[in-house]
């Protein structure tokens, strides 16, 4: 009970502290970049697989904490912590899918995949040092990218893709592993 | 070992009690085999650069793990994680030039660290928000924005965050970083203030600092802690050892010039040496200097 009253009271001052910044510009240009597509090219390319790399990407780039050793000692976790943010986040993460769904002119960008590439993103972030926040970040618009250039469509590389529950599952393990850290 | 188990954890007795503690980076061992039952009181940590004083500082503050050894903070041990929870809720922690949300006013910022140190009643936070940047003189300026301020209001700022709720366990990374003169007298007041009804660790490079403060202090060296008792205690470690000349003496262990140009040197006098009187500096060096690094 205490834990989602603190949560509730820290959502505006976490907003407030969350750098919006990557996620809004990835989501303009994925935004921009489908519609462009979409009116010069009826062929959906890569888009999709891309859309769901970028927007973990940005969502795990929003756990960038510059006061993270400041509150490094409080009784709410650094997870918790993190938690809220993505909460934050996924709002205009998922307005960002709609809209890059809704103008693509392929297949729509798969949710499930972008909860796997962001909850591995997270999983990475947990376990590197809070300095490398940004490599984490990466890992997931990296790992679409490798998968698209070799055209990987089964094996653990598309795992993403073809199994998003399963990456979900291990990230999140991996995640609460790395609780405390 | 015995005293670990024999600290109490009740807020009369507010301590910290380590045993073997090391915490090792790769090959190095930053903190290696340290014993410490600390029982109220501003406590000093001195040190150089290096020596292992913030590494310390953040196993006591329940930040990082130890490799091995022991610790209990307030009774209780901080590598279980419903008493870490326990130990956080009654510590405050300021790390060493910590970094802060530039855009927040000083009053947010605090009032945020209030509401994830779980304090969630508003009306009781804002009283303590106000309260501790009382405390730290930024009365005036807790709703000014934290990039407006001087790097030394900045300090107060994360200060105040630490004193939030009146700690019983007070961890503070140089402190007094940045602060002016007077700044830093009404620091030592509030420290003294918070020492009595617990106990303030902190680490600084100013032994002036110490002297004013600390009813006790630790000198770290390689990791280890190199003297640990009075601030009178270490600046006796170098009585009958200090002596002045109008010349170098290559056998002193340290030599330096003072600012009237005459030379102070540490270690055994020669005959006939003009001792002095020491001071907490000369027993500081005389702590830390190892006698293998040649001169």
């Amino acid at each position: 009970m205490s834990g989602l009253t603190v949560a509730r009271q820290a959502v505006a001052p976490t907003a407030a502290a969350v750098p919006w910044t990557p996620l809004l510009v990835v989501a303009a240009v994925l935004v921009a970049g489908t519609g462009l597509t979409s009116a010069l090219s009826d062929r959906p390319g890569p888009l999709a697989a891309l859309a769901a790399g970028a927007l973990a990407a940005g969502a795990v780039a929003a756990l960038r904490d510059p006061a993270d050793r400041f509150l490094a000692a409080l009784p709410t976790s650094r997870l918790a912590r993190r938690l809220l943010r993505l909460a934050l986040v996924s709002g205009p993460v998922a307005l960002a899918l709609v809209a890059v769904s809704t103008l693509s002119p392929g297949p729509a960008a798969p949710w499930s995949s972008t909860a796997a590439l962001t909850l591995a993103g997270l999983a990475a972030a947990t376990w590197l040092p809070e300095r490398r926040i940004l490599l984490a970040a990466g890992a997931p618009l990296v790992w679409v990218c490798v998968t698209e250039l070799l055209d990987a469509t089964a094996g653990p590389l598309d795992w993403w893709h073809g199994r998003p529950w399963l990456v979900a599952a291990v990230a999140a393990a991996l995640v609460v592993a790395g609780r405390h850290r | 070992m015995s005293q670990l188990t024999d600290l109490p954890g009740t807020s009369a007795t507010a301590g910290i009690a380590a045993s073997g503690l090391t915490k090792r980076f790769g090959r190095t061992a930053a903190v290696s085999g340290v014993d410490l039952e600390l029982h109220g009181g501003v406590v000093g940590v001195l040190g150089p650069n290096g020596a292992g004083k913030t590494t310390l500082l953040r196993l006591l503050a329940t930040v990082l793990s130890p490799d091995a050894g022991q610790i209990r903070l307030l009774g209780r041990d901080p590598e279980r994680p419903s008493e870490r929870l326990e130990i956080r809720r009654r510590l405050g922690y300021l790390p060493q030039s910590p970094e802060l949300y530039r855009g927040f006013t000083a009053f947010e910022l605090v009032d945020y660290v209030a509401t994830l140190k779980e304090h969630t009643d508003r009306r009781w936070r804002a009283r303590e928000c106000a309260r501790v940047l009382e405390l730290v003189g930024l009365q005036d300026r807790m709703h000014q924005k934290i990039r407006t301020l001087s790097g030394g209001m900045q300090q107060r700022v994360a200060l105040a965050a630490s004193l939030i709720g009146t700690p019983e366990l007070l961890v503070l990374d140089e402190p007094a970083t940045g602060l002016d003169p007077e700044q830093r007298i009404e620091l030592r007041s509030v420290l003294s203030d918070t020492a009595r009804r617990g106990t303030v660790l902190l680490s600084t490079h100013n032994t002036g600092e110490v002297a004013a403060l600390c009813s006790r202090v630790l000198v770290m060296r390689h990791g280890t802690v190199g003297y640990d008792g009075t601030p009178a205690g270490l600046r006796d470690l170098a009585s009958g050892r200090v002596w002045e000349s109008d010349s170098p003496e290559p056998g002193a262990e340290r030599s330096w010039v003072t600012a009237d140009g005459r030379y102070r040197h540490l270690g055994t006098p020669p005959a006939g040496a003009a001792l002095c009187q020491p001071t907490l500096d000369d027993g500081y060096l005389l702590a830390v200097t190892d006698p293998r690094r040649p001169r």
